[in-house]
């Protein structure tokens, strides 16, 4: 289990997150909403170790750990907002290369990619330059990679962006069947996929949560959306 | 040591999936080339050092145009925050572009040798002058890269590391001229000639391969990687 304690992180007299407290269980979908510039991808970035925060502490099942120590790391699979790839790289260099800088030793690293390519359904692209994919498949190459050496927590920064309505449906379900044995945080500003794939519900609002609930029991999430962003 | 050959090998292969890195690496071999050998004849002399000169004062353009994309590149597309979320960190990151880049100079500084090599069979010049200067060029290339790495650290604008270190190169390799020294005080020759990285590397093309040029060298590679390693963490200012 992820916790997070009272992180807050400045850039210079701004504010981006204030004292965030959180909680993420074992196999459970947890959505954190927020309009645009609310802190939701500061607040990823702290959680995957990009950023450092100011203030507060990140437990695994805990324990307090250092979000830089590569041992903590190595738990976590991250797909940043707009999926970064290189495009000159076929989608098996580039998961070679993620595998690589996972510490996968070289004679499992074929195995690996097999195994995370079959579970996002890219076997057949593999060989594909980036560049050439259609954007549903570069978003599950993103997510192939987030896979890689088996990480226990994904932290998947707005998956859905950008893509048709046929694709946020493969990528939703996708999602849902990577939680069965996965933590996932997963931001977003689409209301309606927050509902249909989380399990509980986090929205942060000028770097503060001010909704931490089960999703069951959020009742008209659009309107108390609105009242605590507004 | 994994992640640095790892990040290595990476920024190696991206200067042979597309053209541009032979095409940059043939048209510098050309203008070296002819530059040299179209005087050679009419002075008579075997010597390597107007071709080493000739080739470190191009450095100071095309080293820029290749390094300028090592960390802009990355910090464009996002994709430096994917890599560091990852078990790596920015020495290793750092230290790996530094690598792969330097290996694709030293593939370019390789393209060389089958004009030292008509040279050795013309004129026989002496094999420590070969050796000093190839010394002399790669020490200069590699730390006309670590300043351009660094260049390319400050901003996500590949343009503006390449001019940023084009003109610092320029302006370095001044320093070192006859033409501007002698218009300073006596006093300050020696001081400011010293920071000159192509006077340094003179020494070496004429087979002058002293301790001072050598640490001076690797602590500027030193210093600038380190800069750059200390750009990467100011991110979170």
């Amino acid at each position: 289990m992820l916790r997070l304690e009272g992180i807050s992180k400045n850039f210079g007299e701004i504010r981006a997150v204030d004292k965030v407290s959180l909680a993420i269980d074992k196999n459970s979908v947890v959505g954190l909403l927020g309009p645009n510039g609310a802190g939701k991808t500061t607040l990823m970035r702290i959680i995957v170790g990009f950023l450092t925060a100011d203030e507060g502490r990140i437990f695994w099942d805990g324990k307090e750990v250092n979000p830089k120590d590569e041992r903590y790391k190595i738990k976590i699979g991250y797909l940043p907002e707009n999926n970064p790839l290189y495009l000159n790289m076929t989608p098996r260099e580039y998961l070679e290369l993620i595998a690589s800088l996972r510490g996968i030793a070289k004679d499992k690293i074929r195995a690996e990619i097999e195994k995370v390519a079959k579970e996002c359904g890219i076997e057949k692209v593999l060989g594909q330059e980036n560049e050439t994919l259609s954007k549903g498949y570069r978003q599950r190459v993103g997510l192939a990679a987030t896979l890689v050496g088996e990480p226990k927590l994904l932290i998947l920064d707005e998956p859905t962006a950008g893509l048709d309505p046929n694709q946020i449906i493969e990528i939703r379900e996708l999602i849902k069947r990577l939680a069965r044995n996965k933590m996932i945080l997963l931001s977003t500003h689409i209301l309606p996929e927050a509902k249909a794939v989380c399990e509980k519900l986090l929205i942060i609002h000028r770097g503060k949560i001010v909704l931490d609930q089960e999703t069951k029991k959020v009742k008209n999430l659009e309107k108390k959306f609105v009242e605590l962003t507004a | 040591m994994r992640d640095i050959l790892t990040i290595a090998k990476k920024e190696w292969r991206s200067y042979f999936t597309s053209p541009v890195g032979y095409v940059f690496a043939g048209l510098l071999m050309l203008v070296v080339n002819w530059m040299y050998f179209g005087d050679l004849f009419i002075l008579g002399q075997a010597s390597l050092g107007p071709y080493w000169a000739v080739l470190g004062f191009l450095f100071s353009i095309f080293v820029p145009a290749i390094s300028m994309n090592l960390i802009a590149e990355e910090k464009k597309n996002s994709t430096w925050e994917l890599l560091l979320s990852l078990p790596i960190n920015e020495v290793e990151l750092a230290v790996g572009k530094f690598l792969g880049c330097g290996l694709y100079l030293l593939f370019v500084i390789a393209l060389s040798i089958p004009s030292t090599v008509t040279l050795y069979l013309l004129g026989k010049p002496e094999l420590g002058l070969i050796a000093g200067g190839y010394l002399g060029i790669i020490l200069l290339g590699l730390a006309y890269l670590a300043l351009g790495m660094f260049m390319s650290s400050l901003s996500r604008q590949a343009i503006v590391g390449f001019l940023g270190s084009t003109v610092i190169l320029i302006v370095n390799n001044l320093l070192g001229q006859e033409l501007f020294l002698a218009r300073i005080p006596t006093a300050m020759r020696e001081v400011v000639g010293g920071l000159s990285l192509s006077l340094r590397s003179s020494n070496f093309y004429a087979g002058l391969v002293g301790i001072n040029d050598l640490v001076f060298f690797v602590s500027w590679i030193f210093i600038f990687i380190t800069l750059t390693v200390m750009s990467l963490k100011m991110r979170d200012k």
